[in-house]
């Protein structure tokens, strides 16, 4: 059984009693972003920091971590919080390192396009190629455009399944369901 | 029958001359040369410095201001129609008396602020580690009346106070610094461990495990912040999101989180302060 024994509700932070110990866990809640705490810091925390005394018991993390995300959302969204538009998060791609958009396009490399995901590729690479600093980097450009002409690639040769084959692989398929099953395939939608 | 209250910065005052005399105790050790260079390090580069969670950031840099509890409590009680005490009360809960019990021990404690002394680095990690947290790092000049800060060698509420609210004066008093001393008592306090930490070690030392408090009465605003600082990789992770965000979109609490660090990053912009991940 966990304790929820104090909380920043607006940024989801929180103190927490496990058994006999105390931690404090913010997000991502991931191991490395829950830290041991002290009484005194817990003091602290109230005393001067805006956090709330709780006194809430919960089962297991999961559901803990589930109502601090809530509560946080809650708070947030009686403030008036709206997420950022797409415009806002191009405006904030604009402004990234080159060693930031490196990772970027590291994650279309060996995260997007082993698991297929070409639509996210497709989208990640079109706002990379607006970007200044990869427009103005040989490397970054030529990278960029690298990994859409691989996308594209790929993408045909996984997906470009003709009626024919189907007809021949299944061929107790009807004709509908190829023709079906190849535009499905074109959308990147598996078959099923 | 009203106790008399204390004068924390005439108190921190008094005791300059007790701090020269533990200090020049300290300059004749091995340690003394470093000692003196550390004092002045501290000296040169010491600010203070306020840990903020970054909604109280934000706020911080939207309004200009930055409140203590007991403004919070009568903003609190203007829109809950209770008394502003009984928001303190149920903000404070358990620590309501010895909270009370400090601020009623000191001319003007309602109106104290408080910060940390800050040579560089993310300034005092009240909690957790500094991921996600903002030290806002005020200018040099600040407070502009250097006769309503005092430094204490450790946290005041934490080390100095009991349950019931009762300060041990007896035991602050030594341990109080006015601004012309801070930098000699940052030295008293570190003299042990300076032989064992180089130079680049020493924002760190300042404000690991224990951090050496500053208390203030002037209020602190926008104009007088000189920089902010966030983890890099704090920092790293919160612009990594934008992937996520562009791509398959966000959960509502990741959205948050982005949208904060956005609104930082454009308030600090528009109000000329630089943000550096450390």
């Amino acid at each position: 059984m966990l304790e929820l024994v104090a909380m920043a509700e607006e940024d989801g932070w929180a103190f927490v009693r496990t058994g006999e110990e105390l931690v404090v866990v913010q997000p991502p809640y991931q191991a490395w972003s829950r830290t041991k705490a002290t009484a005194s810091q817990l003091e602290q925390a109230i005393c001067r920091h805006g956090f709330k005394q709780a006194g809430e018991p919960f089962p297991d993390w999961g559901q803990l971590i589930q109502h601090l995300k809530q509560r946080q959302v809650a708070a947030w969204q009686e403030r008036g919080g709206t997420g950022l538009t797409e415009r806002e998060m191009e405006e904030m791609v604009q402004e990234l390192s080159s060693d930031r958009l490196a990772e970027f396009l590291d994650h279309v490399e060996t995260e997007l396009l082993p698991r297929q995901q070409w639509a996210a590729a497709e989208k990640l690479l079109r706002v990379l190629l607006g970007v200044r600093t990869v427009l103005d980097s040989d490397f970054l450009r030529h990278r960029t455009l690298s990994l859409w002409d691989r996308c594209q690639e790929k993408r045909k040769s996984v997906m470009n399944v003709s009626a024919g084959e189907v007809a021949w692989r299944f061929p107790h398929t009807p004709r509908s369901y190829q023709e079906l099953g190849n535009a499905r395939a074109q959308a990147g939608s598996p078959f099923c | 029958m009203m106790r008399q209250q204390i004068n924390l910065f005439a108190r921190a005052n008094q005791n300059s001359g007790h701090i020269e005399a533990r200090y020049a105790v300290c300059l004749t050790g091995e340690v003394g040369p470093v000692l003196t260079e550390f004092a002045a390090f501290v000296r040169q580069e010491g600010r203070i410095s306020i840990n903020c969670k970054p909604t109280d950031c934000e706020q911080f840099l939207t309004t200009g201001q930055y409140w203590n509890a007991h403004e919070l409590a009568e903003v609190a009680a203007q829109h809950s129609g209770r008394t502003k005490e009984e928001e303190l009360e149920e903000h404070l809960a358990d620590y309501y008396i010895k909270r009370r019990g400090f601020d009623e021990t000191f001319a003007n404690g309602e109106c104290f602020r408080y910060g940390a002394l800050n040579t560089g680095g993310m300034g005092a990690v009240y909690y957790g580690g500094s991921y996600g947290g903002y030290c806002v790092v005020l200018q040099g000049d600040f407070p502009e009346t250097r006769g309503e800060v005092a430094y204490v060698k450790y946290d005041s509420l934490d080390n100095y106070v009991d349950a019931a609210g009762r300060v041990d004066v007896a035991r602050l008093g030594p341990n109080l610094a006015a601004d012309s001393h801070k930098c000699r008592l940052a030295a008293i306090k570190h003299e042990a461990e300076i032989a064992t930490h180089p130079r680049d070690a020493w924002p760190s030392l300042l404000c690991a495990g224990t951090y050496m408090e500053a208390v203030f009465l002037q209020p602190p605003v926008r104009t007088a912040i000189d920089r902010v600082r966030m983890d890099a990789h704090y920092m790293a992770d919160t612009e990594h999101m934008l992937k996520t965000a562009l791509t398959t979109g966000l959960a509502g609490d990741e959205a948050k989180r982005l949208s904060t660090y956005r609104k930082i990053q454009l308030l600090l912009r528009e109000h000329h302060i630089v943000l550096e991940g450390v």
